[in-house]
């Protein structure tokens, strides 16, 4: 669908918000309302060059026709996103993909964000403060140095507990958000981790951490995925990765546009 | 006075379609995802993923990257594998009113002919596309597409051990793509598919390592246009088959310019990953052309470029 461009700010160098409306453009094919880890393909202008969209996760869904993303201008497809002005026209493809998934019994939400991977993050903070009150969400966001912490102040305006980490001690703990969070764990494990479930979304070393932080203490960690896409729905096979198939214990290929772009990470083949 | 729409009905040899306008094999998978966005029946034919005996991995990741109006892919054929395609992907195919065109291949002659068996007994299958231009796997595919005899041997065994349309999918990837056409006709092709993807490459400055795994992949997108356009033409002159024409098709524009190249039908590839609408505008917009060039039917541009 044409949407188009309401807000377009760049928060600090190279990385951006912008607003996209569009009728419906909150909700998928179905009728079914955007949920947090799904994504949007993104195109502008009519060049073939660059020919594919961009794969951007919902920020924040504003409402039914409007929805907000946070991404970075990495090449060609986000500059030319980047210098688009109120007004200006986006072709949009989405939602998509599965989104994270909140089993029955979830009642503490460990939300586990670094850089740009804080993106899908917000708007499953969004959703579990706003619709989902009997869980409790606590966020632990890290960055290189302060300004790669994203999100931080909206997640504790939404009264969620946040700890920060910078490689660089800029802001909040220095060092690794992955140590916050096994600190944490260790703290407060002993009240019983069942109910809980870490949401991860960043750099993969940050990943493959929390995954195994997430083994070690057993708890479900769900996690955001990230590959180069072609059509994002399921048709050229491009993005795959390598998963546990548990009913032959070996590993398949599955796609992050339509079986992710959240995956089980202990079926993640790191 | 109100003109008669135009007929955009062509035939692929014995193949008759309802508009020339075709999905081209592994940009659709089996249909599926893009019945969420459109009737396909709208659809002058369907172009399955290839098909082999055994289901197929595919390759590692990464298996494409983007390039200057194109991109570069290198899935690797990953597939369910002809049987499972027969139980669970062809009933949902053939409740369409369209053709459906079962892309097959295999590491050796023996395994295309034992797919085409097989695709020959099952219901709702209309042609069979023998892809012996895949330049993304190490045995099979462009190995006999590359070579004369083996391009002969392979459509030989697929002819006989099948009454299905048969269609030969050729590789770009030669000096000259002509010599092989004949050989595929002398073996029996009832049409070819032109163009395969151009075996390409890209590189990553920074970590110096090839940008997808399988280092070198198949070219495609509006990249590959002109050489797809050349080589049809080259074909449809010196050769009698009729022709596919597929290579960076993204619009109506494009599907002309390759009808009037040569091209009896044409397929949406690439253009399908960023516009699942594509095949369907793409109808809408030859019949445009022939209504505003006072054009009764689709066939009588075919091969009408004033060369």
């Amino acid at each position: 669908m044409i949407a188009r461009i309401k807000k377009n700010e760049e928060l600090f160098s190279g990385y951006f918000l912008v607003d996209v409306e569009a009728e419906g453009i909150g909700r998928d094919k179905t009728g079914r309302s955007a949920s947090p880890g799904q994504f949007y393909m993104l195109k502008v202008g009519l060049s073939t060059d660059p020919l594919l969209r961009r794969p951007l996760s919902l920020h924040r869904k504003l409402s039914d026709d409007s929805v907000r993303f946070l991404y970075r201008q990495a090449g060609r497809g986000t500059a030319l996103l980047s210098r688009l002005i109120p007004g200006d026209e986006v072709d949009v493809l989405g939602p998509l993909g599965n989104g994270f998934p909140i089993p029955a019994g979830i009642k503490h939400a460990l939300i586990v964000g670094g850089g740009i991977g804080i993106a899908p993050l917000m708007a499953l903070a969004d959703y579990v403060s706003g619709e989902r009150k009997d869980i409790t969400a606590v966020a632990f966001i890290g960055g290189r140095s302060r300004e790669y912490v994203l999100g931080a102040e909206e997640f504790r305006e939404k009264g969620i507990e946040t700890f920060m980490a910078t490689e660089d001690g800029s802001l909040g703990t220095m060092g690794l958000i992955t140590h916050i969070l096994d600190e944490y764990i260790n703290e407060h494990k002993h009240k019983g981790t069942g109910g809980w479930a870490i949401y991860s979304c960043g750099p993969h070393p940050m990943l493959i951490s929390v995954a195994a932080l997430a083994k070690k203490h057993g708890i479900k960690n769900y996690t955001s995925m990230e590959s180069n896409m072609a059509c994002g729905i399921g048709a050229c096979m491009g993005c795959v990765i390598s998963v546990l198939d548990r009913e032959h214990g070996s590993s398949i290929y599955k796609k992050v546009c339509d079986d992710g772009p959240v995956f089980d990470a202990e079926d993640v083949v790191w | 006075m109100v003109k008669a729409k135009p007929s955009l009905e062509v035939s692929i040899g014995p193949l008759a379609l309802k508009n020339p306008v075709i999905t081209a094999s592994g940009t659709f998978g089996y249909g599926e995802e893009y019945s969420k966005y459109f009737d396909l029946s709208l659809l002058g034919g369907i172009t399955t993923k290839g098909l082999s005996l055994k289901p197929m991995q595919g390759n590692p990741p990464p298996r494409i990257c983007e390039t200057p109006s194109g991109m570069l892919n290198a899935i690797g054929l990953q597939n369910v594998g002809v049987d499972n395609f027969i139980e669970h992907k062809l009933p949902f195919l053939a409740q369409f009113d369209t053709k459906v065109i079962v892309n097959i291949f295999g590491n050796t002659v023996e395994e295309y002919e034992a797919v085409t068996a097989r695709l020959d007994k099952a219901k709702g299958v209309h042609a069979i596309e023998v892809n012996i231009s895949c330049p993304n796997v190490k045995k099979g595919g462009m190995a006999f597409g590359t070579d004369l005899d083996s391009t002969y041997e392979v459509i030989k065994a697929v002819r006989n051990a099948t009454s299905l349309p048969v269609i030969a999918k050729l590789s770009p990837n030669v000096t000259d793509v002509v010599p092989f056409a004949d050989r595929a006709a002398h073996a029996g092709a009832d049409a070819l598919s032109l163009i395969n993807t151009l075996l390409g490459m890209a590189i990553d400055i920074r970590s110096r390592k090839p940008k997808i795994a399988n280092i070198t992949g198949g070219l495609s997108g509006p990249a590959i246009k002109p050489v797809a356009v050349r080589i049809i033409w080259q074909v449809y002159r010196a050769v009698g088959l009729p022709i596919i024409g597929m290579g960076g098709i993204m619009d109506a524009s494009d599907a002309v310019e390759f009808m009037l190249a040569g091209a009896a039908a044409v397929a949406a590839g690439t253009a399908n990953f960023v516009n699942p609408l594509a095949p369907v505008e793409i109808i809408a917009g030859i019949e445009r052309y022939l209504i505003e060039n006072g054009i009764d039917h689709a066939r009588h541009i075919i091969g009408q470029v004033q060369a």
